[in-house]
């Protein structure tokens, strides 16, 4: 696993290449926008997506768990893309593999399922967040400026950059976006779209790429 | 001769007209039963060949009753690529059947007709449809289809030539297998411009009917005097060896504008007609409302607009693109003018047909070279117009996603069966090889939505029902797959209105999205000022002072065409016989001149190869004249066949005469002059690891995945509905490539790279060719007048564009001064 370690009032967070954040101290994963059941939403719809992405969105963040050995992890919201369907079940077996993992999530505007099937699913929610020193939420532009205090963790947007090389070679990489106070991680799942972020210079962006996580 | 017969000729004569011969040729064959396909060019009254024995046909049918009976439903379908078209035939047609007394009714139904019409024809079909091909589908995707062409005895298919090359040719193609299933003495004619490939064009429009009757082709031999008039430069010493706009000509075509009634500009991007447009007004102010431009990114109110001014010959002048290349009638044009290459045969030719359509008169047209090497270019077109080398226009074969939205067309509406189906497939030119293996995938990808599935699966879009037919029972879905037929993909472009209302047309996104709130651009033949953008649309106001910006949109460049490289070539070789002189010739001699001193010109057996130094590095230049199509193929062939062997990065650059390839270290020339460089072994392989394939195939799949139903524009004027099932094609393009290697529709894209894009054949071809060819080497001093607007061209893309016209000027005014 590489990690490029970003030091955020004083707590040491390791960012990457799978697209996820590992906070040391309190040993806890981090992740954003997993649109879980979005190929068969798709598919229901008659859009042949293929089914297999759930699986491998589901698999990676097993993989991730294994290796940090986390006692919790935190969803940033978009966990489960649509209405209810076959993939809600998935997500509740394959949750039961994690007994010990303790799982909250923050709400996204993808989150609309009925309180029943939430609470299948045992999971905590919140629709935001806060662990000092961060307050956690889906989308940071909900935020009223009282918050503004604390340093922000969200996801929502997708954050991709775009980085042109000679020869007109262009290519687009997942990034992490530390806007100001708020970091915004990007989309965890494996069939989801991406924003590419204007450049500014405000931000700092951490892209993605297979091995590694680069500071740009 | 009958009495229908009398009844049409005492209508022509009547109009002050006598049939032509082949025209009455037609209506014999088309009377007599068979399928075939007029050949004649636009203008010269092949709409009544075709239109008049439908009529005769009709009256023989009903000699007593025929100028009385009403509504007796479709008898005539007219297929025609452009909506434009229709409402021009729908006059022509209407005022017809009126004068001769036939109480038929005559309509259109394209995508600018209202609901409220096409509701009146679910009721009642007009006599004579005139349609464009997605509009037949759309009506192919209605439930009860079957009954408004029961009626149905003839189409006819308009400008097939340019249906032809594309998928709407396919599409045209399906839809006719299904009109011929449905009613197999179905006749159907075709008309088309003459191409290379005639008889093929035939093939492919009556398709492979067992047992069918013959098929014939009439020619109308109408050869309109064509006079070409190249636009030679005062000086050639100040001419550029470089560029695409051809501003520095504008004086000498002034007087050309002025002494014609009517005038159409053609240039080659929409772009280069909005600056020529911009130019042509500060030089002449005088012009000011008599001058117009028309590009397919215009409103099309503003485009209708031009065109009937155009026709009612109120316009002294247009600039346009080849948005003008076919379309209505435009009479009062006396003169055609084509800045730079138009890059193939048929096209300049069919747009100096746009002029002399008085009787009697002849076309003209002056083509304007952009820069010095386009004076071979305009010789070779004269001579090309001598013998009419006319390009083929090659049909789009087995496209995977065309197929499967035809299918669920069909699955919307009446559904299918797939037995039938195959076999009507099978009898198209473009499906005929379809194996049993697709077909089943692609029953497959409809119904289960994929090969990799076996556990219960939610995935619905097309069921067989229990008597075996497919069909599409979920309403959202009929819904949303009729708003999306069609195969012509569109970026994402924003639409230009002003603040007040008022649409101005269609921009790129990419283009505004530079520009900032108050900055302005020239559009539409206007400077406007941007004022906000909102809800994919972008509001503007007139803007006082200078325009800063004009878009561009993207777009590939043309490519010479195969039959134009080979004519250039040719050219070439003719300059080295002084017994050949043309205008063209001498003004190129002080270019010959500085070309033959530094190296050679190169015969056409003979392939050119030229080293140089400069301080960027090694150029090697290399001269096959193929087109740039071709060019960038076979320069990633040689790089990535040369990088091989050596440890060496190439930067590479090319235009339609040759390639650069650049490097910072030596490169080795032993393996530019060993044929095996140029060997057709391993030519896909070599050729697709040179190039990034995946992306281009990425590119290419994003038409593929819209056809095919995959991605989702969402529902007109509202965006925002349906977003929770958009995706981009690219990602798809990903996880099809992860999950489903064998996926159809990736195999597709990357089929279309080598097909279109690369133009496989043509390597090839080029390549066969290099083999038999002496490849002759120089090492030069300096840059020569073919290797510099390459070495141009390559520049273009590192540095800003006021430095670089600054750096080329100085450049080349080092190359003169040491010429001399």
């Amino acid at each position: 696993m590489f990690h490029h370690e970003l030091i955020l009032k004083g707590e040491k967070l390791l960012l990457n290449q799978k697209k996820s954040i590992f906070w040391y101290n309190q040993n806890m994963l981090i992740v954003a926008d997993l649109h879980l059941g979005k190929a068969v939403h798709f598919r229901k719809a008659g859009i042949a997506a293929p089914a297999q992405t759930n699986d491998q969105t589901l698999n990676n963040l097993a993989s991730l768990i294994d290796y940090y050995q986390v006692s919790s992890v935190l969803i940033l919201g978009d966990l489960f893309h649509s209405r209810v369907n076959s993939d809600w079940q998935k997500f509740i077996n394959w949750k039961s593999n994690f007994q010990q993992v303790n799982f909250i999530l923050v709400k996204g505007n993808h989150d609309l399922l009925s309180t029943v099937d939430y609470q299948r699913s045992n999971l905590r929610i919140n629709d935001k967040l806060v662990l000092n020193p961060f307050l956690f939420i889906h989308d940071s532009s909900e935020l009223s400026v009282n918050d503004s205090e604390k340093v922000v963790m969200s996801g929502h947007i997708h954050p991709a950059v775009k980085l042109s090389g000679k020869g007109r070679q262009k290519i687009t990489l997942s990034c992490f976006l530390l806007k100001k106070n708020n970091l915004i991680l990007p989309a965890f799942g494996s069939f989801t779209g991406t924003y590419k972020i204007p450049k500014s210079r405000n931000n700092r962006i951490f892209a993605i790429t297979d091995e590694s996580v680069i500071e740009i | 001769m009958s009495h229908s017969y009398h009844t049409i000729v005492r209508w022509f004569n009547q109009k002050g007209w006598e049939p032509f011969s082949w025209q009455t040729e037609v209506w014999e064959k088309f009377r007599s039963g068979g399928d075939g396909l007029l050949n004649a060019p636009t203008g010269t009254g092949k709409t009544f060949a075709l239109f008049m024995p439908a009529l005769m046909q009709w009256m023989d049918m009903h000699p007593d009753t025929w100028k009385t009976k009403k509504g007796n439903g479709l008898q005539l379908l007219w297929i025609t690529p452009l909506r434009a078209l229709a409402r021009d035939l729908e006059k022509s047609m209407s005022d017809a059947v009126e004068e001769i007394g036939l109480p038929w009714s005559v309509q259109r139904r394209t995508g600018d007709v209202s609901q409220s019409v096409k509701q009146k024809q679910k009721k009642q079909m007009p006599e004579v449809l005139i349609i464009t091909p997605e509009s037949l589908h759309v009506l192919l995707s209605q439930k009860g289809y079957p009954g408004r062409f029961k009626d149905l005895k003839s189409v006819v298919v308009d400008e097939w030539h340019e249906l032809l090359g594309s998928k709407r040719g396919t599409q045209t193609e399906l839809a006719l297998s299904r009109l011929r299933g449905l009613i197999p003495a179905i006749k159907i004619w075709g008309v088309s411009a003459t191409i290379g490939n005639m008889d093929e064009a035939l093939e492919i429009l009556t398709g492979y009917t067992a047992g069918k009757k013959d098929a014939e082709i009439v020619h109308a031999n109408i050869t309109k005097d064509l006079n070409i008039h190249t636009v030679i430069p005062d000086e050639m010493e100040n001419f550029p060896w470089h560029g695409h706009l051809g501003l520095n000509l504008l004086h000498k075509i002034i007087p050309v504008i002025r002494k014609s009634t009517s005038t159409l500009i053609f240039t080659n991007t929409r772009s280069q007609t909005e600056i020529w447009f911009q130019q042509l007004l500060e030089t002449c102010p005088d012009l000011a409302g008599s001058v117009a431009l028309h590009h397919g990114s215009l409103d099309r109110k503003m485009r209708n607009w031009v065109e009937a001014s155009l026709h009612a010959g109120e316009l002294k002048s247009v600039v346009c693109t080849s948005s003008l290349d076919l379309g209505v009638d435009f009479s009062p044009v006396e003169t055609v003018i084509q800045i730079g290459s138009p890059k193939g045969i048929s096209r300049f030719i069919q747009r100096a047909g746009r002029s002399g359509h008085q009787p009697g008169a002849s076309s003209n047209i002056y083509f304007v070279p952009t820069h010095a090497l386009e004076l071979f270019e305009a010789s070779a077109l004269k001579e090309a117009a001598q013998t009419r080398a006319v390009e083929n226009r090659t049909p789009v074969l087995k496209p995977y996603d065309v197929l499967i939205q035809y299918l669920v067309t069909l699955a919307v509406s009446e559904g299918f069966r797939p037995d039938r189906i195959y076999d009507e497939l099978k009898q198209t030119f473009s499906y005929q090889t379809l194996n049993p293996d697709e077909w089943n995938w692609i029953l497959n990808f409809i119904t289960t939505g994929g090969s990799s599935l076996t556990r219960y699966d939610e995935y619905s879009r097309v069921d067989a029902d229990d008597d075996g037919v497919y069909r599409v029972s979920d309403q959202k879905i009929a819904r949303r797959h009729r708003m999306t037929i069609g195969t012509i993909g569109s970026d994402s472009m924003l639409r230009v209105k002003y603040l007040k209302g008022g649409n101005l047309g269609l921009v790129e996104e990419w283009f505004l999205s530079r520009l900032k709130t108050g900055d302005s651009f020239w559009f539409a033949g206007r400077n406007l000022e941007l004022v906000n953008i909102r809800q994919m649309t972008a509001y503007v106001r007139r803007a006082k002072g200078a325009a800063t910006a004009i878009p561009s949109w993207q777009g590939g460049r043309m490519s010479l065409s195969s039959n134009m490289s080979d004519l250039l070539r040719k050219q070439i070789e003719k300059t080295l016989d002084p017994e050949e002189s043309c205008e063209e010739f001498r003004a190129l001699k002080p270019i010959i001149d500085i070309q033959r001193s530094r190296s050679v010109l190169p015969g056409n057996n003979q392939l050119l190869v030229e080293k140089s130094w400069s301080r960027e590095g090694c150029h090697c230049f290399i001269y096959p004249f193929e087109g740039r199509k071709v060019h960038e193929g076979l320069s990633a062939l040689l790089a990535w066949r040369i990088s091989q062997k050596h440890a060496i990065t190439f930067s590479i650059a090319m235009n339609d005469y040759g390639f650069e390839l650049l490097s910072d270290r030596d490169i080795p020339v032993d393996d530019l002059l060993d044929k095996d460089l140029y060997s057709e072994k391993n030519l896909l392989r070599d050729i697709m690891s040179g190039l990034n394939s995946t992306e281009l195939a990425r590119r290419r799949f994003r038409d593929i995945s819209q056809i095919a139903g995959l991605v989702f524009p969402g529902f007109p004027g509202n965006q925002k509905a349906g977003k929770h099932l958009q995706m981009s094609s690219g990602l798809f393009f990903d996880v099809f490539r992860e999950f489903e290697p064998g996926h159809l529709l990736l195999q597709q894209a990357y089929d279309e790279v080598l097909q279109n894009q690369l133009d496989e054949t043509r390597i090839r071809a080029s390549l066969e060719r290099i083999q038999n060819q002496e490849i002759v080497f120089r090492e030069t001093d300096k840059f020569t007048p073919f290797a510099f607007p390459i070495f141009v061209d390559r520049l273009r893309q590192s540095l800003s564009s006021e430095k670089l016209d600054h750096r080329i000027r100085k450049i080349q005014k080092q190359l003169e001064s040491e010429s001399r």
